[in-house]
């Protein structure tokens, strides 16, 4: 006798564990893409309250809060969070939750490698932060460890380095597993050229990641040797060179610039033809762009070092190929004007922020074109007009792009409306601070006030003053947006599967909110 | 004779032959080769990279690029290998067969077909996907593990649409 049976309780099932361990032990990508948010919301608080350490000290000229030790650290400790603790674990919890949906995928390739790379993180953000109280204080040699400086740092430098290897695992872990989940658990029917361009960016970023991690891993091991080994890789004293640091680093540190943006292209792709009512204009040409920006980001390494001295060709060459990267970048600029070109537009929040991206991020492009031209750089080398660049192109740049995206996907993972009408306020009032905050600093740059340093001229105090100002009102603003969060968690209106009228893609033919378990069954994609 | 169970569904009845199988794996977009290239594309970056800078006498980015390198083809390796596993169930009048492998069977169970029991757990929430057995002589042996909630009950259908066809066709007394 053969018999079937089916039952509703069963001690064999997998369940996650309850409370805190369901956290801990999870495989699930949706978990886990909601535990890389959360962490890094908390670490843009942190490292928000540090930059406003920073904007206070430099809100009248003079010493007046903090001590220029102290001052040093939070520079550099902001640059680290920001970039390691915010935009980088926001974008992989972005690709948490979406690729797979995105790709007709059940879970990521590698569910517990997933687990892993989250869970890295904290325990390596606080050995980094637990260095700020140590007696010798936490690092202050900038985010980019030049030597010799960086040798003279206190006993907080061993666990940096110690802190910076665990975040590169993370890193690396997260991006293998974004690469595997691409390329190995597509639904039948989704080809290369048929993936989202979040997926795309994605894809690309991933291998940028790869590539350039062991790059960092190995400069910072050599600074650590250097230091504590009696090596001399870098010290000039044991007939090393410390410019080569300098080269190394950032043959790292420019595609990691684009590690911080890419993603970003990704979801104003996504934004801009779901508000426009029409699809993405070119996309090919959106995902040859990113692959050459991709590409040129590797041999534009040294306009980051203009000033450290080169041969007259190197200087030419490293001139245009920096400038080679507006037309891709152009390009994508185009395209998404052209998307919203006759579009039926309408300027929900997750669109307003797409479309403040576009013209703030162009600024920022566009101050970074005048820094590839070397006689130019030569005199705006390490002044605030540097900060206002990279600050236009990873705060209205990057950070913009992960508010479009919270408030585009929001309800697709509450299964709540967020509320339009804070979400509105929460852009306006942002957006006038953020520009009070960042465009002075162009004009002080310009005039020569040079950055990392807590006391400036009399002549600059005006602009300070302003760009101050801006920093305490962007700061506040942002407790709109958490509190948009909080509001659209705890209820609201239902939203319906698809969410928004233009929206297109398979994540938006799954319920909403989305099950804990999608695409068990792969979708046929035609 | 060959019922594909798998992200895509393909059936086909056996019944002639009195014998009826269901081939059960997961969803798989590229081959174990095309992933070795992919592997070797991110190798030549990380290692001319690496090279290039051992050669400058920076040699410590070397044993990161390799460390790296061989971490990525591990984890290649490893995704295709579990996503390519099969698992093939025989449904004969007298025997279930359960043969688990890739290109040949690595592990085989024959149960007797009129001692053993089809048991299916429905998820108990929603965090859950359930799970299905073939029970026998006290032992319960899993399959369909690749599976998701989804799939899951559709085999369960499946197979006990397959029990139940032999059983009025042997005419054996339940």
């Amino acid at each position: 006798m053969s018999t079937a049976e089916a039952h509703h309780d069963d001690h064999d099932h997998h369940g996650p564990a309850p409370g805190f361990k369901r956290w801990l032990y999870t495989t699930n990508h949706k978990d886990i893409g909601t535990m890389y948010l959360l962490f890094s919301l908390i670490m843009f608080f942190v490292g928000g309250a540090m930059a406003l350490v920073i904007r206070a000290e430099l809100w009248t000229p003079g010493l007046q809060i903090v001590d220029p030790m102290f001052f040093n650290s939070m520079t550099t400790m902001h640059a680290i969070v920001m970039i390691f603790g915010v935009v980088m674990p926001a974008f992989v919890g972005l690709a948490n939750w979406m690729i797979p949906m995105m790709l007709g995928a059940p879970d990521m390739a590698l569910p517990r490698l997933n687990n892993w790379s989250f869970w890295i993180m904290p325990f390596a953000f606080t050995v980094m932060l637990s260095t700020l109280f140590m007696d010798s204080g936490g690092p202050a040699g900038g985010w980019t460890m030049y030597p010799p400086l960086t040798l003279q740092m206190g006993d907080s430098f061993a666990f940096v380095v110690f802190a910076i290897h665990f975040l590169g695992i993370s890193s690396v872990m997260g991006s293998i597993n974004i690469v595997a989940t691409i390329f190995n658990m597509r639904a039948p029917g989704m080809t290369m050229m048929k993936m989202p361009l979040f997926v795309w960016t994605w894809l690309i970023t991933a291998y940028l990641l790869i590539a350039t991690i062991p790059v960092f891993a190995g400069a910072v091991t050599m600074l650590l040797t250097d230091r504590y080994f009696g090596t001399s890789f870098f010290s000039a004293a044991g007939g090393g060179d410390p410019v080569m640091y300098q080269h190394i680093f950032w043959f790292f540190g420019h595609p990691e610039v684009y590690i911080l943006i890419l993603p970003a292209f990704g979801i104003i792709s996504s934004i801009i033809p779901t508000f426009a009512r029409k699809p993405l204009f070119g996309y090919d040409s959106m995902v040859y762009a990113t692959a050459s920006i991709a590409f040129l980001s590797f041999i534009v390494w040294a306009h980051h070092m203009f000033t450290t001295g080169m041969p007259l060709a190197a200087e030419l060459f490293f001139m245009f190929s920096t400038m080679m990267i507006s037309v891709p970048t152009g390009v994508k600029v185009f395209n998404w004007v052209a998307t919203m070109w006759r579009g039926s537009m309408t300027f929900e929040t997750p669109m307003l922020f797409a479309v403040g991206f576009v013209v703030m991020f162009t600024i920022g492009g566009l101050s970074g074109l005048m820094l590839a031209i070397t006689p130019a750089d030569i005199q705006y080398h390490d002044t605030y007009f540097v900060v206002a660049h990279f600050h236009y192109v990873l705060v209205p740049g990057a950070i913009f792009s992960l508010m479009a995206a919270t408030y585009y996907w929001m309800p697709k993972w509450t299964g709540n409306m967020y509320d339009e009408k804070l979400g509105k306020i929460h852009f306006w009032v942002s957006t006038i601070f953020v520009n009070l905050l960042f465009f002075p600093m162009h004009f002080v740059g310009l005039a020569g006030m040079p950055r990392r340093i807590p006391d400036y001229s009399l002549q600059f105090a005006d602009w300070n003053a302003i760009a101050s100002i801006g920093a305490f009102g962007f700061g506040f603003a942002q407790l709109i947006f958490v509190w948009v969060i909080i509001k659209c968690y705890r209820g609201g209106e239902k939203a319906t599967d698809q969410v928004w009228e233009g929206a297109d893609g398979l994540e938006w033919t799954v319920a909403s909110p989305a099950p804990y378990h999608t695409f068990e069954t792969a979708p046929e994609i035609k | 004779m060959l019922s594909v169970f798998a992200k895509r569904q393909q059936l086909s009845d056996g019944s002639e032959q009195g014998v009826s199988q269901v081939l059960v794996q997961a969803n798989l977009s590229m081959s174990w080769h095309a992933n070795l290239v992919l592997a070797g594309c991110i190798a030549v970056v990380c290692f001319g990279i690496a090279i290039t800078l051992a050669f400058m006498g920076f040699w410590m980015v070397l044993p990161f690029a390799g460390l790296e390198v061989i971490f990525v083809t591990c984890c290649l390796y490893w995704t295709v290998k579990r996503l390519s596993r099969k698992e093939i169930i025989t449904v004969k009048d007298q025997e279930i067969m359960l043969e688990w492998g890739y290109n040949q069977p690595d592990e085989r169970i024959s149960l007797p077909r009129h001692w053993s029991k089809l048991v299916y757990n429905a998820p108990a929430s929603i965090f859950d996907v359930g799970s299905l057995f073939l029970q026998s002589h006290g032992k319960r042996h899993l399959i369909g593990e690749s599976l998701g909630r989804e799939e899951k009950k559709e085999l369960y259908e499946v197979l006990k649409g397959l029990l139940a066809n032999k059983e009025s066709n042997t005419g054996a007394a339940g």
